[in-house]
C-alpha cells in the first residue's frame, strides 16, 4: 500500500514536470502552427542551468527565478531571429530547423559541462523525507507538486482572467481574426515562444534535484511531451495537465510492475488516441 | 545512373577505408527508402528506424537461427520490413499533416521499447551479437566470400546499383507519376478519382522494405544489430540525410548519405562535438537551401550553364561584329 | 422523332445539418442528358454545401443522390470519378508544379484502373492515358501550353484547366464550381463557349455567380434561397421572376 501510493505520489510530482514542458508546447502548437523540436533542448537547458547557478551561488532559489527567464530571452532571440521565417513553411522544415537548434544547444552543453551529466541537490529547505508514522517521502517531490500546482493556477489565470490570456485562446481559434483586431501578432508569437521556452525550462529546473542534469535528456522530454500533448490535445491547457498527470501516474505505477511495458503502453495509447480521437482527451478539432 | 556507378566505383578509393564507404552505401539505401516517402509522396515519417531495425533483426536472426545465405538473410529482411511497414503504414495513413508524423512517431518508439522489452530475441540493449556473414552462394555455388572488407562492400554496392535502377523505374512509371500527384495536391487526386490511400499504403511498404534491405546490409557489415538501429534518432538521422541530400532526386539521396557518413565521420574523430556543425547545417539547409545539396548542385550548373550561353553570345556577336 | 431524354442526376430530398444548423433541407431536382443545369443562389444559399454532397465532399443528413440509375449518396469522392462524374473545384486546385499535358494525362490515368498501380514499365507507355490527355488539350485549346507548369499558368488558363481536369476522368456529367470565378471578360467568353460545345456531348451542372453566363447557356435553373428550392425552370422564367429578384435583393440588404 505504501509502496503504491508512493509511486503515485511519484506519478504526480513528475507529471506535473510533464505538464509544465507539455503546455508549453501546445499552446505553441495551438497558436502557431509550428512544430517545435528544440522544446526539449529548453527543458536541458533549465536543468543545467539550475546545476550552474546552484553551483555558483549555492542558491536553488536564484536557480529557479533566473534560469527559466534566461531561456525565455533565448528563445524570444531565436525566434525573433530567425524562426519567425518559418511560419508558412510546411511542418517538415520547422522539424529540420528546431532539429537543428536542438542539437545545437545540446552540443554546447556537452562542451560546456562535460558529456557526463550531474547531480544536483534539492534546496536546502526541503531536503530530507517527510514522515508520518509508517510512511516517509522526500520533501522537495512534495514541494514541486505544490509548486507546480500553483504555477498551474498561475497560468489557468493568465489564459482565463488577463488580456493576453484572452488574446491566446482567441488565437487559438484563429490568428487571423486576432491580427485582424490589430493585435500585432508577431509579438503575440514571439511572447508564446518565449512563455512555453520558459515554462520548459522551469520545469527542467524543478526536475534537476530529481532526475539530475544530463546531456542527452532533451529528446526524452521531447518525446513525451508530445504524448502527453497528443493524449490530452493540442492547445489545450486542460489536455496538458489531465495529459501530463495521466501519463506520469501510469508511467510511475507501471514502472514499478512492469517497466519496459509502461513505455510501449504509454505509446500505445498515443497511438490509440490519434487514430480513435485525435483531438485529444480536450483538444478542439 | 552512370553517375550512381561512378560514385559507387570512386567511393571506396577516395575514402579513408573501404569499412567507410560500405557504411556509406548502406546509408545511402535507407535514405533511398526514405526518399520514397518524403520526396515523391510528400510524407514525412519517423518510422524509418522501424525498418531499419526490423530489416537488421530479421536478417540477423535468419542467419544466426536458420542458417540461410545471405540472399537468405536479406530477403528475410525485405518481407519483415514490409510487413511492418503494411501495419504502420495502414494504421499511420488514416490520418495526414501533422497527425500522420506524430503517429509514425508513436509507433517508432513503440517498437523500440518493443524490441528492448524482447531482449531474448533481440539481444536487448546489447543488441544482437555475432551476426554471421556466409560466402555468397547461388544454388549452393560460392560465387564470392564476403570476408574481406572490399568484398562486402562490393555487394552492398551491387544491391544498391539494383535498388536504384529499380527505384528510378518506380519512380517513371504510372505508380511513381500518382505519388508525385498526391503530393502535389492530394484532394485533386482523389476528385480525378485516385484512391490515395491505397497508393500511399503501398508507397509506405516500398519505403519500408528499402530501408529493411539497408538494416539487413548493415547488420552484415557489422556482424551485429544494435538497438539503436531501431531508435528514433536513427530516423531522424536518415531524415536529414535525406533532406540535406536533396528530397526531389533520388540522386539527392546518394549526396545526403555520402555527406553525413563522411563528414560525420571525419568530423567526429577530430571534434566530438561535430553534431553542433550538423545542427548549423541543419538550420541553414532547411531554413534557407529548400532543395538540399542536389538543388544547390543543380543551381550551380545552371547558373554554369547561364554564364557560358552569355559567353558564347558575346563571342558571336564579336565576330559577328567584326565582318 | 427523338427519344425521351434520359435523367442523367436525380436529387431527391437532399438535407445536410451542421450541428443543428440546416444548410439545405429538401433539395429535389432532377437533371437531363445532355443539358445545362445551372445551380444559383445568393450567398448562403446552401449551393457549395449541396455541390459537396454530389461530389461526395459531404455526407449528406438525408435524401438521396442518384446516377445514371445508380444510387451514389454515399459512394466516396474518388469513386465518383470512375463511374463518369468529373469536377472542377472553385478555388484553383491543380497540380502545381506538373505540366498541363502531365495534369490530364495524371487524370485521364486515373481511369485505367489497376494499369495505375503498375510501378515497372514507363508512364508513357500507358497509351490510353496520353491519347486521352491529347484530346483535352486539344479541346481545351492549351496545346501551345502542354508543357507549362500549372502553377505558371495565367489565371484564365488555370481555369480551363480546372475544366479540362474533369474532362480528363471520361466523364458523362460535369460538376462545375464557378468555372468563370476570377476571370476577365475575354476569359469567360471561351469559358461559356467551352461549356455550351460540351453540353453537346456531356451532362453538365453548374453552380455560377455570373447571371450573364447562367442565362445564356443554362438550359434549366434551380435557383436556391436559404437552403431551400426557391424557384426552377428555363432562363427566361427565372430572370422575369419576383421571388428570385427579391433573394437577391433582400440578401443584399
Amino acid at each position: 500500500m505504501n509502496l503504491y501510493l508512493i509511486q503515485v505520489l511519484n506519478g504526480l510530482g513528475i507529471g506535473m514536470i510533464y505538464f509544465l514542458i507539455a503546455v508549453g508546447l501546445s499552446v505553441i502548437f495551438g497558436i502557431m502552427n509550428f512544430v517545435n523540436f528544440a522544446h526539449g533542448a529548453f527543458y536541458l537547458l533549465g536543468a543545467y542551468l539550475c546545476y550552474a547557478i546552484a553551483a555558483a551561488t549555492d542558491s536553488f532559489w536564484l536557480a529557479l527565478a533566473v534560469g527559466p527567464l534566461a531561456i525565455g530571452a533565448l528563445a524570444w532571440a531565436a525566434e525573433t531571429r530567425f524562426l519567425c521565417r518559418l511560419y508558412r513553411v510546411e511542418h517538415m522544415y520547422q522539424i529540420l530547423v528546431t532539429l537543428g537548434l536542438a542539437l545545437v544547444i545540446q552540443e554546447l552543453v556537452v562542451l560546456i559541462w562535460g558529456p557526463i551529466g550531474t547531480h544536483v541537490s534539492a534546496p536546502a529547505l526541503f531536503r530530507g523525507v517527510l514522515s508520518y508514522g509508517d510512511f516517509a517521502y522526500p520533501k522537495y517531490r512534495l514541494f514541486v507538486i505544490g509548486f507546480s500546482a500553483v504555477l498551474a493556477l498561475t497560468l489557468w489565470l493568465l489564459l482565463e482572467r488577463t488580456r493576453y490570456g484572452a488574446i491566446l485562446r482567441a488565437g487559438t481559434e484563429s490568428t487571423e481574426m486576432v491580427s485582424l483586431l490589430g493585435i500585432d501578432i508577431f509579438r503575440l508569437f514571439s511572447l508564446t515562444f518565449a512563455l512555453g521556452a520558459y515554462l520548459a525550462g522551469l520545469a527542467g529546473v524543478l526536475a534537476a534535484p530529481i532526475r539530475g542534469a544530463e546531456p542527452f535528456m532533451g529528446p526524452e522530454a521531447l518525446t513525451i511531451a508530445f504524448v502527453v500533448v497528443v493524449i490530452g490535445g493540442m492547445g489545450s491547457f486542460a489536455g496538458a495537465l489531465a495529459g501530463g498527470l495521466l501519463v506520469g501516474v501510469v508511467q510511475s505505477v507501471m514502472s514499478s510492475l512492469w517497466s519496459e511495458g509502461a513505455n510501449v503502453m504509454i505509446y500505445v495509447a498515443m497511438a490509440l488516441v490519434i487514430l480513435l480521437r485525435p483531438r485529444g482527451l480536450f483538444g478542439r478539432t | 545512373m552512370l553517375a550512381s556507378i561512378a560514385a559507387v566505383v570512386v567511393l571506396p578509393l577516395i575514402l579513408p577505408s573501404v569499412a567507410m564507404a560500405t557504411e556509406v552505401v548502406v546509408f545511402i539505401v535507407a535514405t533511398l527508402g526514405c526518399n520514397l516517402l518524403l520526396g515523391y509522396v510528400g510524407l514525412l515519417s519517423f518510422g524509418q528506424a522501424i525498418s531499419f531495425g526490423v530489416g537488421a533483426y530479421a536478417c540477423g536472426l535468419a542467419l544466426i537461427h536458420l542458417h540461410v545465405g545471405v540472399w537468405g538473410g536479406l530477403f528475410a529482411a525485405l518481407i519483415c520490413s514490409a510487413i511492418a511497414g503494411l501495419v504502420v503504414g495502414a494504421l499511420s495513413i488514416q490520418k495526414r499533416g501533422i497527425y500522420f508524423v506524430m503517429l509514425t512517431f508513436a509507433f517508432s518508439q513503440m517498437f523500440y521499447f518493443i524490441a528492448y522489452a524482447m531482449a531474448g530475441v533481440t539481444g536487448g540493449d546489447n543488441g544482437l551479437l555475432n551476426v554471421p556473414r556466409p560466402p555468397l552462394t547461388v544454388f549452393g555455388v560460392t560465387l564470392l566470400s564476403l570476408a574481406t572488407p572490399l568484398s562486402m562492400y562490393s555487394m552492398a554496392a551491387i544491391v544498391f546499383l539494383i535498388l536504384f535502377a529499380f527505384l528510378r523505374r518506380v519512380v517513371a512509371s504510372p505508380f511513381g507519376s500518382t505519388l508525385i500527384a498526391i503530393r502535389e495536391n492530394e484532394e485533386r487526386a482523389i476528385a480525378v478519382g485516385y484512391n490515395t490511400r491505397i497508393f500511399k499504403i503501398i508507397a509506405f511498404v516500398f519505403s519500408s522494405w528499402v530501408t529493411g534491405i539497408a538494416g539487413a546490409l548493415y547488420a552484415l557489415f557489422l556482424n551485429f544489430a544494435p538497438l539503436s538501429n531501431i531508435d528514433v534518432s536513427m530516423s531522424e538521422r536518415i531524415i536529414i540525410m535525406t533532406i540535406v541530400g536533396g528530397a526531389n532526386s533520388l540522386f539527392g539521396s546518394v549526396l545526403g548519405a555520402t555527406f553525413y557518413v563522411v563528414v560525420g565521420n571525419l568530423l567526429s574523430s577530430v571534434w566530438p562535438r561535430w553534431l553542433l556543425v550538423l545542427g548549423i547545417i541543419l538550420i541553414v539547409v532547411a531554413g534557407y537551401l529548400r532543395g538540399g545539396l542536389w538543388s544547390g548542385v543543380e543551381w550551380t550548373w545552371q547558373r554554369l550553364r547561364a554564364r557560358w550561353a552569355v559567353a558564347g553570345a558575346i563571342e558571336q556577336r564579336e565576330d559577328g561584329g567584326d565582318a | 422523332m427523338s427519344a425521351e431524354p434520359r435523367t442523367a442526376l436525380a436529387v431527391e430530398g437532399l438535407t445536410k445539418h451542421f450541428d443543428g444548423f440546416a444548410a439545405v433541407k429538401h433539395v429535389s431536382f432532377t437533371v437531363r442528358e445532355h443539358s445545362v443545369h445551372s445551380l444559383i443562389g445568393p450567398n448562403g444559399a446552401g449551393k457549395t454545401t449541396l455541390f459537396n454532397c454530389l461530389t461526395g465532399g459531404l455526407k449528406p443528413s438525408a435524401g438521396r443522390v442518384i446516377f445514371a440509375g445508380r444510387d451514389i449518396t454515399h459512394l466516396p469522392p474518388h469513386r465518383r470519378a470512375r463511374i463518369g462524374m468529373g469536377r472542377s473545384f472553385q478555388v484553383t486546385s491543380l497540380f502545381q508544379n506538373l505540366t498541363v499535358f502531365e495534369s490530364l494525362r495524371i487524370a485521364a490515368q486515373a481511369q485505367t484502373g489497376l494499369a495505375a498501380l503498375d510501378f515497372v514499365r514507363p508512364k508513357e507507355l500507358l497509351g490510353r492515358a496520353i491519347a486521352d490527355a491529347e484530346l483535352v488539350l486539344d479541346r481545351l485549346g492549351l496545346g501551345p501550353y502542354r508543357d507549362t507548369k500549372a502553377g505558371e499558368l495565367s489565371h484564365g488558363r488555370q481555369r480551363l484547366l480546372e475544366v479540362g481536369l474533369a474532362l480528363a476522368v471520361r466523364p458523362s456529367l460535369l460538376l462545375l464550381d464557378e468555372p468563370t470565378a476570377g476571370m476577365g471578360v475575354e476569359d469567360i467568353g471561351a469559358m461559356k463557349e467551352l461549356i455550351a460545345t460540351l453540353a453537346r456531348n456531356y451532362t453538365i451542372v453548374l453552380i455560377e455567380h455570373n447571371m450573364r453566363v447562367v442565362l445564356d447557356i443554362s438550359d434549366m435553373i434551380t435557383v436556391m434561397h436559404l437552403g431551400e428550392v426557391l424557384v426552377e425552370g428555363r432562363p427566361d422564367a427565372v430572370r422575369r421572376d419576383d421571388r428570385v429578384k427579391a433573394a437577391y435583393l433582400g440578401s443584399e440588404g
